[in-house]
């Protein structure tokens, strides 16, 4: 079995792209990836509409998609629209710092606390080269603030496998790991138990993913099974067939 | 603006909550806006769009919408949105730039969405766009000095110019026209104030045609290019 954490379905308006589901799946089977976290493409602030190709994509492959609805904490509605959200089969909530809102605001706690009560895991998404310029306090407050949330925090972020090392509750993708042995200086800080395959597509490639996990010789076979699907598999409660 | 010393006669406006906007309708509320206030001061204020990209197609539109109510400037923050600026859909909005002949005022700062390099390949595809690359003098004074002496499309703005001596630089190494005074204020007291910004070019005691040059004249000329009379 593998997961992928990482793709984003939809439009974006930086690359001026669309991705189909029909292309993701294509690209699942020829991988060999069993099912994939899907989301809107955070480029696109229009968040009503991408959630709903998100939707429509999940009710489409059910078995093969997880979906998680994107929110801007700027939108008052926000709670309603996460109840919604989790009524349709979100599975959990992606938040982008490119929203303008940062994660010491009232306004993102208030997202989280909504999220905890709901237990929709957080994805902190960011595609921000830059992330030196996020900073990291407030990030790791909130953390400690909502120690039953449970957190995927992007690989990109300054540090993020020592905010990962100091906090329980975050998870880390492998998006920008550039290579397996990136994979490998992560164990010893968080261990095998909170790293996530996600490869990023469109942008990252599922193939490439699952290469850098295989050509990781300092992985087990055992640790390798966890950061393929058992680690996402117990983060968002899919049955083991 | 009265208080300024020179008195600042007029200023460029435009919004600041939609640098990133999470409804297309705050960009249009903030848009309308400046329209008011430009129409309520005609003498003190001249009013340019803002326009947050990410919106694609509809950020088009708001462009289109803005420039047929008169605004011939426009400001493009790629950074709030993370979009580095020489992608597709910076491309997108720059060529309805181009077509509708308006003035760019475009942020820049150290980043892979704003640096002056990649804002550079905006001006290089549009060569009959002239551009103003905004707080030249924040830590790339010299990137912009690089990039404009190559293309003749590119003009600079003073605004948070951290070594005065900079602005010099840019008048000797690609030319006095190009060069032009600007604060960023955001607020009352806060962040960055006209005299502040002004003071930063008065201590250079240029002569006064230089002096002229970059407290207005560059300026006048520029907007008058895209059909801005002063």
């Amino acid at each position: 079995m593998r997961i992928d954490v990482h793709n984003h379905l939809g439009y974006d308006p930086a690359n001026d792209e669309t991705r189909t589901s029909d292309e993701l799946l294509e690209e699942m089977r020829s991988a060999g990836v069993d099912k994939a976290v899907i989301f809107p493409f955070t480029s696109n602030p229009d968040i009503h509409e991408g959630n709903e190709i998100i939707n429509r994509a999940l009710k489409r492959g059910t078995e093969k998609f997880i979906a998680f609805a994107t929110i801007n904490p700027k939108l008052t509605e926000t709670p309603e629209l996460m109840y919604e959200y989790k009524k349709q089969g979100f599975k959990g909530i992606v938040t982008d710092p490119r929203f303008g809102v940062d994660h010491g605001e009232k306004t993102f706690h208030d997202v989280m606390e909504c999220a905890y009560i709901l237990d929709l895991p957080v994805w902190l998404h960011s595609d921000d080269k830059e992330t030196i310029m996020v900073p990291i306090n407030p990030m790791e407050s909130m953390m400690n603030k909502f120690p039953q949330l449970r957190f995927i925090l992007s690989s990109v972020y300054y540090d993020a496998v020592g905010i990962a090392s100091r906090h329980r509750n975050v998870y880390i993708d492998t998006a920008v790991f550039e290579l397996g042995q990136d994979i490998a200086k992560a164990l010893q800080p968080i261990g095998a138990h909170r790293i996530l395959m996600g490869s990023q597509t469109p942008y990252g490639m599922l193939k490439r993913q699952t290469d850098m996990i295989e050509i990781c010789g300092e992985l087990t076979e055992y640790q390798k099974s966890l950061i393929y699907w058992r680690n996402a598999s117990k983060l968002l409660n899919i049955e083991e067939k | 603006m009265n208080e300024g010393k020179p008195r600042i006669d007029k200023a460029v406006i435009f919004g600041f909550h939609s640098l990133t906007s999470e409804l297309i309708e705050t960009m249009k509320r903030d848009n309308d806006y400046i329209i008011e206030t430009t129409e309520k001061y005609p003498d003190r204020y001249i009013g340019a769009s803002l326009i947050d990209p990410s919106w694609g197609k509809k950020s088009i539109e708001e462009l289109r919408r803005m420039t047929k109510a008169g605004l011939r400037i426009v400001k493009v923050k790629f950074t709030s949105v993370h979009f580095p600026a020489n992608c597709q859909g910076a491309v997108n909005l720059f060529k309805e730039i181009d077509d509708l002949g308006v003035l760019p005022l475009c942020h820049t700062d150290w980043t892979h969405w704003s640096h002056p390099s990649i804002l550079g390949e905006l001006a290089d595809r549009f060569p009959d766009t002239k551009i103003v690359m905004q707080h030249f003098g924040l830590s790339q004074s010299m990137d912009v000095i690089s990039v404009a002496k190559r293309l003749p499309n590119v003009y600079a703005d003073t605004s948070a110019v951290i070594h005065p001596r900079n602005i010099l630089r840019f008048i000797e190494k690609v030319s006095p026209d190009r060069i032009m005074y600007a604060s960023d204020t955001i607020r009352a007291n806060e962040w960055f104030q006209p005299q502040d910004e002004l003071n930063r070019i008065l201590c250079l005691n240029l002569s006064k045609e230089l002096g002229e040059k970059v407290l207005g004249l560059n300026a006048r000329l520029l907007l008058k290019g895209v059909g801005v009379e002063l």
